[in-house]
């Protein structure tokens, strides 16, 4: 895998899919009953061998394949940002309104306590 | 663990694709509609990461399948079982050679120089070999399996966050200040009251409240328009990256998750039941002819109660990641018609809405169906 490109990606996934393929012919040959245990127990090991580099195989291509596109991802990221900006600003004005609000009632008891002082 | 995983992963953001598309349009097309995706959609998000996660368990429930012989294999000669060694790396070469058209890499070549080692090492039976590659598969798991998922979930946080902030933007809610604006009227009113009370003056309240409806007016439509502007801008630039990661995702649960792990897995499951029932039929209490119906009723019990549920259990899986694969789907549509109408300035008309809410219904409802399936198999 460490000519990978991202670009053959499928070709990476054809080549587990064979290996998956070949594991599965072994399994059949280790199934006639010509085979003694010695064969057998070969052609099983192979099967698990070959299953496993399949396995290897896809998951690297996977993670490669997922890997290039963090560019996509880091876009969407952009994305979100300028409506989290848009949806702050809104959040902004609400609060500034709010807090026009709030001085008002401060003034107005600073006014009912005049009356008091007169 | 699958629930267990998906309620940490639950506990985090994750949102209801395509809800933005629902209160976008200035009303509800159809209010039992909205109430039907938003409590599906709460629903399946809990179920997301169900399959990012099977990844890694699906290697490790592999690896258990490793078969380790009920009776002991014949046993083998230092020189037969070296010829054996051979026999199998030259295979293993052989095959791999064939696929690739090149020499495999030194990356290969050392497992397979380690692997021989191992083996030569060995001085005992291959039934001691499959015990300890049952121990290095889990370990090789780990190792190997145990990135994707997360990373899967990462990207899958990416575009639930993002569709969660298309719907808070697109909500009504958002641009509402009306009940600033009412609290600012109360409170102006009080000091209008003081005021007049105080200095003996007329009382402006209804000129200063029409004032402050006409303020919530203009500022309502400045923000729609700005809204209108950012989605008209974000969308359309978004939609090639969605589709791009998207599909990205759908060709790794497929081409990763469906065709390699459950497959896998599928293989070993099977050749685990295969080698335990010829082990049973070969045994010596079998050849020393013992009872038939026992041996029978043995084989129908291994079969029914556990090998059958077993690949059921796959089975499922795999339509789980079928369904998954078409709510994305849904997804990708959804946004790029979207895309499309944004992209010419417009607004999504009702009808459009409509239509996206029943597919993306049908997809979520599917999704959660099949996700309920796997998660009452992992309970029992």
């Amino acid at each position: 895998m460490a000519n990978f490109d991202v670009k053959d990606v499928d070709l990476w996934f054809e080549y587990s899919d064979l290996l998956q393929d070949l594991a599965d012919v072994c399994d059949k040959l280790r199934r006639r009953g010509s085979l003694n245990t010695q064969e057998k127990e070969i052609l099983k090991f192979l099967a698990e061998q070959l299953r496993g580099y399949a396995i290897t195989w896809a998951t690297t291509a996977g993670e490669k394949l997922l890997g290039s596109l963090d560019l996509d991802l880091i876009a969407l990221k952009v994305g979100i940002a300028k409506l989290e900006a848009l949806e702050a600003e809104i959040s902004d004005v609400k609060a500034f309104i709010s807090g026009v609000a709030e001085v008002i009632g401060l003034v107005t008891n600073i006014f009912k306590l005049i009356p008091s002082f007169l | 663990m699958i629930k267990q995983m998906s309620r940490n992963f639950a506990s985090r953001v994750i949102a209801i694709p395509l809800m933005f598309i629902v209160i976008s349009c200035g009303s509800d097309p159809n209010l039992q509609k909205v109430r039907e995706f938003s409590e599906n959609a709460n629903r399946a998000k809990v179920s997301l990461p169900v399959i990012a996660n099977d990844i890694y368990l699906s290697c490790l429930r592999e690896a258990r399948y490793r078969t380790v012989s009920i009776l002991p294999p014949d046993m083998l000669s230092p020189i037969e079982k070296r010829e054996a060694i051979d026999k199998k790396i030259n295979d293993l070469k052989k095959e791999i050679l064939e696929l690739s058209g090149a020499d495999p890499s030194s990356k290969l070549s050392n497992q397979i120089r380690k692997l021989r080692l191992k083996l030569e090492s060995d001085g005992e039976t291959f039934q001691i070999i499959d015990l300890q590659s049952r121990i290095e598969a889990q370990k090789k798991c780990e190792k190997e399996s145990s990135t994707l998922g997360p990373k899967m979930i990462t990207g899958s946080l990416v575009i639930i966050l993002y569709m969660e902030k298309l719907g808070s933007i697109a909500s009504e809610k958002l641009i509402n200040f009306d009940s600033q604006f009412n609290e600012l009227k109360a409170k102006t009113g009080d000091l209008q009251g003081e005021l007049t009370a105080i200095f003996n003056t007329p009382n402006e309240e209804t000129a200063v409240n029409a004032g402050l409806d006409i303020a919530n007016f203009i500022l309502t439509a400045v923000f729609d328009g700005k809204r209108r502007e950012t989605l008209s801008e974000v969308i359309p630039l978004a939609n090639p990256r969605l589709k791009n990661y998207a599909s990205g995702l759908q060709k790794v649960i497929k081409r990763v998750y469906v065709d390699q792990y459950l497959r896998r897995e599928e293989s070993s499951l099977d050749n685990y039941f295969i080698d335990y029932i010829e082990d049973i039929l070969d045994s010596k209490a079998r050849k020393e002819g013992n009872s038939v119906i026992a041996l029978a009723n043995t084989l129908i019990s291994l079969d029914q109660d556990r090998w059958n549920p077993r690949k059921d259990e796959i089975q499922q899986r795999r339509s789980l990641a079928n369904s998954y694969i078409a709510l994305l789907q849904t997804i990708i549509d959804g946004h790029e018609e979207l895309a499309v109408i944004y992209g010419k300035g417009e607004e999504p008309s009702k009808q459009v809405v409509e239509n996206l809410l029943d597919k993306s219904n049908v997809s979520l409802k599917e999704y959660i169906k099949r996700s309920d399936e796997v998660s009452q198999n992992s309970q029992q």
